[in-house]
C-alpha cells in the first residue's frame, strides 16, 4: 500500500507546489497591478479629472473604485489560497484544482466586469461589461466553497 | 478518541453564531434602507399642525430622492437650480436672512425677529399699539400676556425664494401668511413687502400682494400640492409631495416609472432603445406646444379652471397634459384695451410681468408658425442656474439655430456693425420690457421693433431703448427705410423729444422703470453716451414708486463719477430730495455740455436740464396704479 501510494503522494505534492507557486505569483503580480490602478485613481482625484469625478460620471467612479477594491482583495485571496495549500497538505487535489482555476478566472472577470462597466455606462447603470461580474462572482463562490469544504474535511480527517 | 458528535458540536455553534451575525447585519441594513412605513407616516402626521402644509408620501409622486440613483447628473443640475429651493422648510440651511435680534419697521408695523436654536421666530405688532390702547382707555401694560395682547409671535415655517429675494411664512389664525418684510438677498437687507415689488406708494392694503401660501403658492411652488379643503369646507389640511419645483413637476409622476425600472432587464432594454419611455414624460420629446406648456403651467398668471376640485385635490395638471384643461389663463382682454391696458399688459396684450413668459412665447410667430419652445433656448439641466439658458444660447446662436440664412450676412440684416450690440438678435427682438425681481427682464414675445407699436401700446421699442437719445420719429424713419415698417402719425413731443425721456418723465410706472433701467445698460451707453442721463435719473430718485426709485439709483451708480452713490430708495423723502439735488450739482460740475446732440434731451442751450419742459412732462405723468408683485 505504502509503496504503491508513494508516486501518487509525490505527484500530489508536486501539484500542490505548482499551485502554490502559481497563486503566489498571480497574487503578488495582480496586487501590484491593482495597487497601480489605485494610484491612477488617486491621480485622477488629484487632477480633478472631470471624466472621473463629474457628477455625470458618478457611475464610472463607482465602477472603477469597485474594480480597484475587488482586484486588490482578490489578489490577497490568491496569496491566502497559496498559503492554505502550503499549510494543509491533505486536501483533495481535484477540488483544489477546480478551486484554483475558478479563483484565477474570477480574479480576472470580477475586476474586469467592474472596469468595463465603468468605461461605457448609462446614467446610473453600468455598461454591459458588467455582465462579466455575475460569472466571476459565481466562480469565486465556487472556489471559496470548495476551499472551505476542503478545509472542513481536512480538519475532520486530522481529528479522526 | 473523538466521536463524530464531538466534531459536529463546535461546527454547529459556529454556524449558529454566523447565522446570528448575518441576521443582525441584515436587520441593520434593512433598518437603514427601508422607506418610512405607514405607521411612521401616521405618527408624523399626528405631530404635524394642520395649518402648516407638510410633505406626505403619495402613491403618485415618488419625489426627487427616488430619481437620484439612476439620474445623478440630472439630479445634480436640478439640485443646483433655484427651482429646487423655491419653497423650503425654514431650516438654518434654507434661511438666507439674519434673524438674530433684528427689529424692522415700515411705519405701520414692527417686526421683531429672533433665532431660537434651529428655529426662526417673528413677533409682529402695530408700531403705535400703546397709543391705540390709551385712546381706547385701556392701560397698555394690562393687556400684555392676555388674549388682548397686540403681539403676535409666530414660528417661521416656510421660505419662498433663494435667488434674489426670500419671503417667510408663518401660521396665523389657520392661515399661512407671509411676514410683512422680505429679505433682499442681492442687497443684503430687509425690505418692507410693499417696497419689494412694483406697487403704488402707500398701498399697504393691496390684496394682490397678500398671499395665502396654501391657496396661492402651493399651485406652483411645490409638487403634488393639495390645499386639502375639508369635507365640511371649513378648514384646510394642506399637503405636498415635495416642497419646491422638483423632477416630477416637469416629468410627471414617477412612481410607475420607478416600479417598472426597478427591473434591470427593463432598464437595459430602455438603454438600447431610443424610442422614448412611456412610463415618464420627457419634455424634450413632447410637441413644441406641449413642451412649452410644461413650463407654462407656472410661468403664467392663471386661476384653476375647477376651483372646487383644486381646493380639495390640488391642480390636476400633469406634465404633457393640455394646459387649458386645468388652467384658466389670464389673458389681455378688450376691457383692458379700453382702459389702457396698463395693469400687467401692454396695450397689445404683451405681458409685462417677468416670470409670466408663457403668454409671450405662445404669442410669438416662431412658436405659432415654427417649432420654438422654451427648450429651444433653456434647459433645467446642464445650464447656468441664473437664467437656465442652454450652452451657447446666451447669444445669436439661439436664433441662428433656425434662422440660418441671417448668419451669412448679419450686418446686411441688422444695419449695424457685426460686432455691435445692435447686431445681437436678443437686443432687437427680445428687449427688456418686462419687470420682476428688482430689474427689467427680456420680453419673451419675440417680435421686431416698431415705433408705431410703442405709440399705440406704450410698449417701448428696442431701438429707443438702446438709442436713448433719439426720438420715436427717428426710429420710425430708420425702420421704414430699412424694413419698410409703416410710419405712423406722431405728436410734436414724439417727434422732438427722445423717447426714453418721454417714457421716463410722463410714462406709467413700468415705462419709467424700463427707461430708467436702460439708462444704466452698457449697450445703451455705447450707443447714446453716458454723460447726459444723470439729471433725469436723479429726478426719478423722487418717483412715487419705490421700485422705480430703486432701479433709477442702480442706473445712476453705473454712470461715470456716480459709482457708489449713497441713496436709500425707501429712506425719508427729504433725504431722497437731497440726493437728487446733490447728483444734479455734481453732474453740472462734471458733465454739463459734453453731449453732442442735446436737441432731443430736454437740455437748454447752456446744457442745463430744461426745468420747464421736465415739469410739463411730469404733469402729464401716467399715474394709473400698477402692481407687479413678482
Amino acid at each position: 500500500m505504502t509503496t504503491q501510494n508513494l508516486p501518487v503522494t509525490a505527484s500530489v505534492n508536486s501539484t500542490a507546489a505548482q499551485m502554490t507557486t502559481l497563486h503566489l505569483r498571480v497574487g503578488w503580480w495582480s496586487l501590484l497591478v491593482f495597487l497601480s490602478l489605485g494610484t491612477v485613481l488617486e491621480l485622477l482625484h488629484g487632477f480633478k479629472a472631470g471624466w472621473y469625478l463629474d457628477v455625470s460620471n458618478e457611475t464610472r467612479r463607482l465602477m472603477f473604485t469597485l474594480a480597484h477594491a475587488h482586484g486588490t482583495l482578490l489578489s490577497l485571496v490568491h496569496i491566502a489560497f497559496a498559503a492554505t495549500i502550503r499549510l494543509t497538505a491533505n486536501g483533495s487535489p481535484g477540488k483544489r484544482r477546480i478551486a484554483s482555476r475558478a479563483l484565477c478566472v474570477s480574479g480576472v472577470l470580477i475586476p474586469a466586469g467592474f472596469f468595463l462597466g465603468g468605461i461605457q455606462f448609462y446614467a446610473g447603470d453600468p455598461g454591459i461589461g458588467i455582465l462579466l461580474l455575475p460569472a466571476g462572482a459565481f466562480l469565486l463562490f465556487v472556489s471559496v466553497f470548495l476551499i472551505a469544504m476542503d478545509q472542513t474535511r481536512n480538519h475532520q480527517s486530522e481529528q479522526v | 478518541m473523538s466521536t463524530s458528535n464531538d466534531i459536529r458540536e463546535p461546527d454547529g455553534r459556529l454556524a449558529a453564531v454566523l447565522l446570528a451575525v448575518i441576521a443582525v447585519v441584515l436587520t441593520a441594513v434593512a433598518a437603514v434602507f427601508r422607506e418610512p412605513g405607514q405607521n411612521e407616516a401616521k405618527a408624523d402626521l399626528a405631530k404635524t399642525r394642520f395649518d402648516v402644509p407638510h410633505q406626505r408620501q403619495s402613491n403618485e409622486f415618488a419625489t426627487s430622492n427616488a430619481c437620484r440613483s439612476c439620474h445623478p447628473a440630472e439630479y445634480s443640475s436640478w439640485h443646483d437650480s433655484y427651482h429646487r429651493t423655491m419653497t423650503q422648510i425654514a431650516t438654518p440651511e434654507a434661511v438666507a436672512a439674519p434673524f438674530e435680534d433684528v427689529e424692522l419697521q415700515d411705519g405701520v408695523l414692527t417686526c421683531r425677529l429672533e433665532r431660537r436654536g434651529n428655529e426662526f421666530w417673528a413677533t409682529v405688532f402695530e408700531t403705535n399699539w400703546k397709543q391705540k390702547y390709551l385712546d381706547a382707555g385701556i392701560s397698555p401694560e394690562s393687556v400684555i400676556g392676555t388674549t388682548m395682547s397686540p403681539f403676535l409671535t409666530r414660528k417661521v415655517e416656510l421660505t419662498t425664494g433663494s435667488h434674489h429675494m426670500q419671503v417667510y411664512w408663518v401660521s396665523h389664525r389657520g392661515q399661512m401668511l407671509e411676514l410683512p418684510f422680505y429679505y433682499h438677498i442681492d442687497g443684503h437687507r430687509w425690505i418692507p413687502r410693499d417696497d419689494s415689488v412694483l406697487a403704488p406708494p402707500g398701498d399697504h392694503d393691496s390684496s394682490v400682494r397678500s398671499s395665502e401660501w396654501r391657496l396661492d403658492c402651493i399651485k406652483c411652488h411645490s409638487v403634488g400640492g393639495r390645499p386639502g379643503l375639508s369635507v365640511r369646507g371649513d378648514h384646510l389640511q394642506s399637503t405636498v409631495a415635495e416642497f419646491g419645483i422638483s423632477c416630477e413637476a416637469c416629468h410627471g409622476p414617477a412612481t410607475e416609472h420607478i416600479r417598472h425600472h426597478q427591473n434591470p432587464v427593463n432598464r437595459y432594454r430602455r438603454h438600447f432603445n431610443d424610442s422614448g419611455d412611456p412610463t415618464i414624460v420627457n419634455p424634450a420629446r413632447l410637441s413644441h406646444t406641449r413642451s412649452t406648456q410644461v413650463c407654462g403651467q407656472c410661468h403664467i398668471s392663471f386661476n384653476p379652471r375647477d376651483n372646487e376640485d383644486f381646493l380639495r385635490n390640488g391642480l390636476q395638471y400633469r406634465a404633457g397634459d393640455k394646459l387649458e384643461t386645468t388652467h384658466d389663463v389670464q389673458q389681455f382682454t378688450d376691457e383692458d384695451q379700453k382702459t389702457g391696458g396698463y395693469t400687467t399688459y401692454w396695450g397689445d396684450g404683451t405681458c409685462c410681468v417677468g416670470g409670466d413668459e408663457y403668454l409671450g412665447i405662445a404669442g410669438t410667430a416662431c412658436h405659432l408658425r415654427g417649432e420654438m419652445s422654451c427648450l429651444s433656448c433653456h434647459s433645467m439641466h446642464q445650464s447656468d442656474p441664473n437664467d437656465q439658458l442652454r450652452r451657447n444660447m446666451d447669444g445669436d446662436q439661439a436664433c441662428l439655430q433656425c434662422h440660418t440664412t441671417f448668419a451669412e450676412d448679419i450686418p446686411g440684416h441688422t444695419h449695424h456693425a457685426a460686432e455691435s450690440s445692435g447686431s445681437r438678435c436678443y437686443n432687437c427682438h427680445m428687449p427688456h420690457t418686462t419687470y420682476a425681481l428688482f430689474t427689467a427682464m427680456r420680453s419673451h414675445r419675440v417680435d421686431s421693433p416698431d415705433a408705431g407699436v410703442s405709440i399705440r401700446t406704450g410698449r417701448p421699442n428696442a431701438c429707443n431703448l438702446c438709442h436713448l437719445d433719439r426720438t420715436l420719429e427717428w426710429t420710425a424713419i430708420h425702420l421704414n427705410r430699412w424694413f419698410d415698417t409703416p410710419v405712423v402719425e406722431m405728436n410734436q413731443d414724439e417727434k422732438t423729444i427722445a423717447a426714453s425721456l418721454l417714457w421716463l418723465m410722463r410714462g406709467n410706472a413700468i415705462q419709467r422703470l424700463i427707461a430708467a433701467w436702460h439708462m444704466g445698460w452698457e449697450p445703451a451707453h455705447q450707443a447714446s453716451g453716458n454723460s447726459w442721463q444723470a439729471p433725469f435719473l436723479a429726478q426719478i430718485l423722487e418717483d412715487p414708486y419705490s421700485m422705480v426709485r430703486y432701479v433709477a439709483h442702480q442706473s445712476l451708480s453705473k454712470l461715470p463719477g456716480l459709482e457708489g452713490l449713497k441713496y436709500d430708495y425707501i429712506g425719508p423723502a427729504e433725504t431722497r430730495r437731497h440726493v437728487h439735488q446733490n447728483v444734479l450739482k455734481q453732474w453740472q460740475q462734471q458733465s454739463r455740455g459734453r453731449h453732442s446732440a442735446p436737441e432731443h434731451l430736454l437740455l437748454t442751450t447752456d446744457g442745463d436740464p430744461d426745468r420747464d419742459e421736465i415739469e410739463r412732462l411730469l404733469q402729464q405723468r401716467d399715474d394709473t396704479p400698477m402692481v407687479i408683485s413678482e
